[in-house]
């Protein structure tokens, strides 16, 4: 087609490939249909023959266990006391070969009849061999006698067996370490979810099939949006809405576990929490108390650097790009490897910051093993750490200043300290609020340096608790994920408190 | 006679701000030395009294914007100072031998810059090459993802017409606030659920999709001009291709925020790994490095030699990238 053609009709060109994304839509969830079918399918299967195990393995379990105590219960019965701990022993004795036995001859397929007879023959053959002849004949006798109430009795309670154990009750025991456990868990699900697609395929063929053109492009025009938008909403759906509704549900649900247990509906988790058991510490608390310090020691400290340094940045000073880097390297590093070069620094016998102490004449200070010195170890990593984050954001601020402002300042005799008092700091205002409560915020959610520091315990005598690592903590180590939520909740009433403030500075100041 | 005096002044000034800077710096100097303290802090004292008083009697522009530059960059350089220092100290001590660690006080420089034996040691005893691909491997596809999901979305509700957008994209707006600590309980059992816990999968997948990116994105879509579009709409261009082929080119400097942004975020996550990973080889290099100081206990160097192994990529991205970096954490940390 010549260039002077493709000029001359290129509405006419767009709208097909418009209408053809409908074409395209069907082919593409029909075979999302035949896919996640196949899988739900698949799980389905594996489901059913995950219950058979499931129904044979505890029957095995009930005919072993239950059959030889009703036989022994029989054999004691008819003899006398002196051989009981004789038929005990003899009985024991066959019980692991027995289990063997009854699973092969499952597996053969025989009855119940058969295995059970099977069973007390082994038995009888056992005892042969240890009881006198004349108690023998008694034994025979009545296990002939009660044999078949036995049967039955057995074949009553493996049927109780396989009603108990249907397809939901299979499922909500599955292991979460099963090989296909996701396929077997939601096989319904997935049949549904393709059950869905295939409908959507169905109407988008019947349209495609039924409408005139123009309805056509309408309805691909629709369909764009959705097409761009899908990925991303995928994990906006699964990892951030999903999520936030959970875990406020999670958090009323008393001690939810991982595998999806819990106790009753109510605010025990917020209890727990809060209150911690009586008469021991609570960690939620001094969590809280901890973290409110080292946010009240860090920010404003933190802040207020930053003023300076990000004043001095911006004179433009020779070097200054130097400067920057050096300022900024914090920022991209990990906090992992880094809390670990500040771990060294804070060493009691050959650490850097007790060198520069001994030589001011101080005495040595065991950074990390007193109690004492948490907080401030904690505090002084974070500063340094949260530094050039904040530089960043002044410096930003500052550039957002208008140098006419000093132009007109220079003019009439100010000097720099009149400078930065009277202009630079009135019109900073609205940036340093902002930087200290972004700072506030990210300050809240301190772990990692807990963690690193620390050497994977909050502190050296338990008394550098954080918030977010209570949290971890009753995720991760004790499984209590009811109560973890409950405690992200109260995180989240400060974090939320915090945001507002910030809102409302952002739209009082016009900023951004 | 007047004028005189005044010379006699000047000079006078000049002498004691000349023997005030000899002063202090011949304190700092000998700060580190076993000089008796009282002596080298009243040579400080004196110093600066004397810079003071030589400012007093010489009083000339030059001098005392001399003075102010002096005190800037010093101040501006103790700064740097301590905030290199530990990078610094992790490389030397990187280098030192396990006898040299245990001095007191510490050398500031390893007798042999060029031993490297703590870095094969380390990587001898735990996995690094492993944990560095496990990083990388996340780090890529992490990256690749989620600018993908993010220009499409930032596509659909910057440039694409349809009813609910702007309502839509403030509920997103609004999930933002949502700390990662809330979502990371349901995550967690999600991916436990989905039967990928333990895998490199679970590293990636709840980071596909980001509001926050697509919010940068969608700020600096709509900066461009609206006349583009009906012009490549007019030349038989489709969404798609007009995505690609003329917004994405002019959104560069955005997307190389976001992904510098993406891809330190995702080499620096401890977190998370620390959840969902727990066999040996599927760590990353931050936690992977984190179950190595159990191993190592109490040998330092080697702990140094690894940290450095984990650092140094981020430090060579942060020299190339400064610029990008900075832009974006200044642009981004606003709302983030």
């Amino acid at each position: 087609m010549s260039r002077q053609e493709k000029l001359a009709f290129p509405i006419e060109r767009k709208r097909n490939f418009g209408i053809k994304r409908i074409f395209v839509h069907v082919i593409i969830f029909t075979i999302i249909f035949l896919l996640l079918l196949g899988l739900g399918l698949f799980g389905k299967k594996q489901l059913n023959i995950q219950a058979d195990s499931f129904r044979r393995s505890s029957l095995i379990d009930s005919l072993h266990n239950k059959g030889i105590a009703d036989i022994q219960s029989a054999i004691l019965a008819s003899v006398g006391e002196e051989y009981s701990s004789v038929i005990q022993k003899s009985v024991s004795s066959t019980k692991r070969m027995l289990k063997k036995d009854i699973a092969v001859m499952l597996d053969e397929e025989k009855t119940i009849d058969e295995i059970i007879t099977h069973t007390a023959n082994t038995i009888y053959a056992a005892c042969e061999k240890n009881v006198p002849e004349y108690a023998l004949s008694g034994i025979d006798i009545t296990l002939k006698e009660k044999l078949p109430s036995i049967i039955e009795k057995m074949q009553e309670d493996a049927k109780a067996h396989i009603d108990e154990l249907s397809i939901p009750e299979v499922r909500k025991r599955l292991s979460v370490n099963a090989p296909y456990y996701p396929l077997m868990y939601y096989s319904n699900a997935l049949i549904a979810i393709a059950a869905v697609f295939l409908v959507f395929a169905l109407i988008l063929a019947y349209c495609w099939f039924t409408f005139d053109h123009d309805r056509k492009v309408k309805l691909a025009n629709i369909l764009e949006p959705i097409d761009y938008l899908l990925p991303f909403f995928l994990g906006v759906f699964v990892f951030t809405l999903y999520p936030i509704v959970r875990v406020v549900i999670m958090s009323f649900q008393e001690r939810y576990k991982l595998d999806g247990s819990f106790t009753g509906w109510g605010i025990g988790n917020y209890e727990y929490v809060l209150k911690g058991i009586p008469g021991t510490s609570n960690y939620f608390i001094q969590g809280l108390i901890n973290t409110f310090l080292y946010v009240i020691y860090t920010v404003p400290v933190s802040t207020a650097l930053a003023i300076i340094i990000a004043f001095l940045l911006n004179k433009k000073l020779k070097g200054s790009a130097l400067f920057q880097t050096a300022y900024f390297l914090p920022m991209v590093t990990s906090i992992t490897a880094v809390g670990l070069v500040w771990r060294w620094i804070f060493n009691k016998n050959f650490g850097v910051l007790n060198a520069i102490i001994v030589m001011f004449s101080g005495t040595p200070i065991d950074w990390l093993s007193s109690t004492s010195y948490s907080m401030s170890v904690m505090v002084i990593f974070g500063i340094w750490n949260s530094l050039p984050f904040t530089i960043i954001l002044m410096l930003s601020g500052l550039q957002n200043i208008d140098e006419t402002y000093y132009t007109v300042a220079k003019v009439d005799g100010a000097k720099t300290p009149r400078i930065f008092r009277r202009i630079t700091i009135p019109l900073l205002a609205p940036t340093i609020g902002l930087v200290l409560v972004i700072n506030s915020i990210s300050a809240f959610k301190v772990f990692t340096e807990v963690t690193v520091l620390f050497n994977g315990s909050p502190g050296p005598a338990y008394n550098m608790y954080t918030v977010v690592y209570y949290i971890y903590e009753m995720m991760h180590q004790r499984l209590e994920l009811g109560r973890a939520a409950a405690a992200a909740i109260v995180l989240f009433f400060f974090i939320f408190i915090f945001t507002m403030l910030q809102r409302y500075i952002q739209r009082k100041w016009n900023y951004v | 006679m007047k004028n005189k005096n005044k010379k006699e002044q000047r000079m006078l000034g000049t002498i004691l701000y000349v023997l005030g800077v000899m002063l202090i710096i011949s304190g700092s100097i000998s700060l580190p030395t076993s000089l008796a303290r009282t002596i080298v802090y009243s040579m400080l004292a004196l110093g600066v009294v004397f810079v003071a008083a030589g400012l007093y009697f010489n009083h000339s522009y030059q001098t005392k914007l001399g003075t102010l530059k002096a005190l800037q960059y010093f101040l501006l350089t103790v700064g740097a100072v301590i905030m290199v220092f530990p990078f610094y100290w992790m490389i030397a001590s990187a280098f030192k031998t396990s006898a040299e660690m245990n001095f007191f006080p510490p050398t500031m420089f390893p007798k042999n810059w060029l031993n490297f034996d703590n870095f094969y040691i380390s990587f001898e005893t735990a996995p690094f090459g492993r944990y560095f691909m496990n990083s990388v491997i996340t780090c890529l596809s992490s990256v690749t993802l989620t600018t993908f999901t993010t220009i499409l979305g930032a596509f659909a509700f910057s440039r694409l017409n349809f009813p609910g957008r702007e309502v839509l994209f403030s509920l997103l707006l609004s999930m933002m606030m949502v700390p990662f600590e809330m979502l990371v309980i349901t995550n967690y059992t999600t991916i436990v659920k989905l039967g990928i816990n333990d895998t490199l999968y679970a590293l990636v997948l709840p980071f596909t999709s980001s509001i926050f990116y697509t919010y940068i994105l969608r700020n600096f879509f709509q900066s461009i001009p609206d006349g583009l579009y009906w012009s490549a709409r007019v030349d038989g261009c489709n969404n798609w291709r007009y995505l690609w082929k003329v917004m994405v080119p002019i959104a560069r400097p955005s997307l190389v925020t976001i992904v510098l942004l993406n891809a330190m975020a995702s080499w620096n996550s401890f977190m998370w790994p620390l959840l969902v990973i727990k066999q040996d080889y599927n760590r990353t290099l931050p936690f992977g490095l984190y179950t190595f100081t159990t191993e190592v206990g109490a040998n330092n160097e080697l702990l140094m030699a690894a940290s450095s192994v984990v650092v140094m990529p981020m430090i060579i991205l942060f020299l190339f990238a400064r610029k990008q970096i900075v832009g974006g954490v200044a642009r981004g940390g606003i709302k983030g």
